[in-house]
């Protein structure tokens, strides 16, 4: 298979609208994982297994149905950067790194995916530490997501360049959790059923054919979920964009509406 | 609460065994026992007593090791015991053999002083990782399908 079939800028992907000068980014909140040495994605969440930020394929919202909101905000606002931040257990939130949105896909109908043009994670820069623009939006609590202005992105960007560039250490440590969990569970991913690792080989699923997903929350009040397409049950804390069994598409529909 | 180790090293190595054990047990740790103990040092009965009083494997690789096969049975038993394992070479030009790497362990470097002052936190992180994922293997895939860790060679 060659995977550059499924990588921008190959249908459908799109270039991120450049609208002149650089408007507003996003700062976006994403579980670390407790057990890795930088703080990646956390990728054995139990029940929970986190797909993205998907550095192995520098996307967002590919594979995961992770905040929709933010996502569909970012196509309509034209924005270009997401910040991430994350909590280290013990030590406070940390800035943690950044893309540079070069792609969109819709993947399905209202659901909006980017990829990234360049991508930097660097040694967490804690939140406490920021100073001047870049420590007032940090600072306030944050839930998900905020949207901060462009002389804010512009700082924030500064204090992600001046360290050195760690992202193949953080798609290093991706790969040795990845590694624990076969070695102990059988799956890399266990609560996606999957053996195998993120890459664009295995965005098929997940780009070809524009879809009409069922109408669904992305969360279930039990934790599980049926597949409208082949009636298996799914236990995943949020809702799996591709059925495990059957690998159909946007079927997924909480257990207790079903 | 401190984890209780497991030191597993090749016979070869007892020496640098020693200083390591040294080392770890200042940071506050202890030993439940070691690949080749010396007579008396712990209370317990056989290699296997002994790694199920502890919570982490703590395994030395060395030029030694990959040949030595008392040292992949404990790897592969730290497996079977949901026990934590964390690797520390203490050459770091030792490649990590591939039996050891596709555990997932926390690789250290025993001649870096960052890397040591990481081991504590590394050797939790490993007692965690271990309690989360047979958790995680007990309550089976997404799907319902039984979790079962893939055959060894």
């Amino acid at each position: 298979m060659n995977a550059n079939v499924y990588a921008p800028p190959a249908d459908p992907w799109v270039p991120v609208t450049d609208g002149g000068p650089a408007p507003e980014a996003y700062v976006s909140v994403y579980l670390s994982s407790p057990l890795a040495r930088l703080p990646v994605r956390d990728v054995t969440r139990l029940e929970d297994n986190k797909s993205d930020p998907n550095l192995e394929t520098s996307t967002y919202g590919l594979f995961s149905t992770c905040e929709p909101i933010m996502r569909t905000s970012i196509a309509n606002r034209g924005i270009r950067e997401i910040f991430f931040v994350t909590t280290i257990e013990g030590r406070g939130r940390a800035l943690v790194g950044y893309y540079a949105l070069g792609w969109s896909a819709i993947v399905d109908e209202g659901d909006v995916a980017f990829a990234a043009s360049q991508s930097r994670f660097v040694d967490p820069i804690m939140v406490a530490s920021l100073r001047g623009r870049a420590g007032k939006a940090l600072q306030p609590r944050l839930r998900n997501f905020k949207i901060v202005d462009a002389p804010t992105a512009t700082a924030l960007r500064h204090a992600v360049d001046e360290h050195p560039d760690r992202t193949d250490d953080y798609l290093a440590e991706i790969t040795r959790l990845e590694r624990m969990s076969l070695s102990r569970t059988g799956f890399r991913y266990p609560s996606w059923d999957r053996k195998e690792p993120f890459s664009w080989d295995a965005a098929a699923p997940y780009l070809s054919d524009l879809n009409v997903a069922e109408d669904a929350p992305n969360s279930s009040p039990t934790g599980a979920w049926i597949c409208a397409a082949c009636k298996s049950r799914i236990v995943n804390r949020a809702r799996l964009k591709v059925c495990n069994v059957c690998n159909a598409r946007g079927t997924l529909i909480p257990e207790e509406s079903h | 609460m401190q984890e209780r180790l497991y030191l597993s090293h090749a016979e070869l190595d007892a020496a640098a065994a020693d200083d390591v054990q040294a080392y770890v047990a200042d940071a506050g740790f202890r030993f439940a026992g070691r690949s080749v103990p010396d007579q008396g040092q712990f209370d317990f009965g056989d290699r296997g007593q002994q790694m199920r009083a502890a919570s982490v494997v703590l395994v030395l690789l060395t030029d030694s090791m990959p040949e030595d096969e008392v040292v992949a049975r404990e790897i592969d038993a730290s497996l079977d015991l949901a026990m934590g394992l964390v690797v520390l070479r203490m050459d770091e030009h030792v490649d990590v053999p591939q039996h050891l790497w596709d555990t997932g362990a926390e690789v250290l470097n025993w001649t870096s002083a960052v890397d040591l002052d990481y081991l504590p936190i590394a050797i939790d992180a490993a007692r965690k990782g271990a309690v989360l994922l047979e958790k995680a293997a007990q309550r089976g895939s997404g799907s319902g399908a039984a979790c079962a860790r893939p055959p060894r060679h």
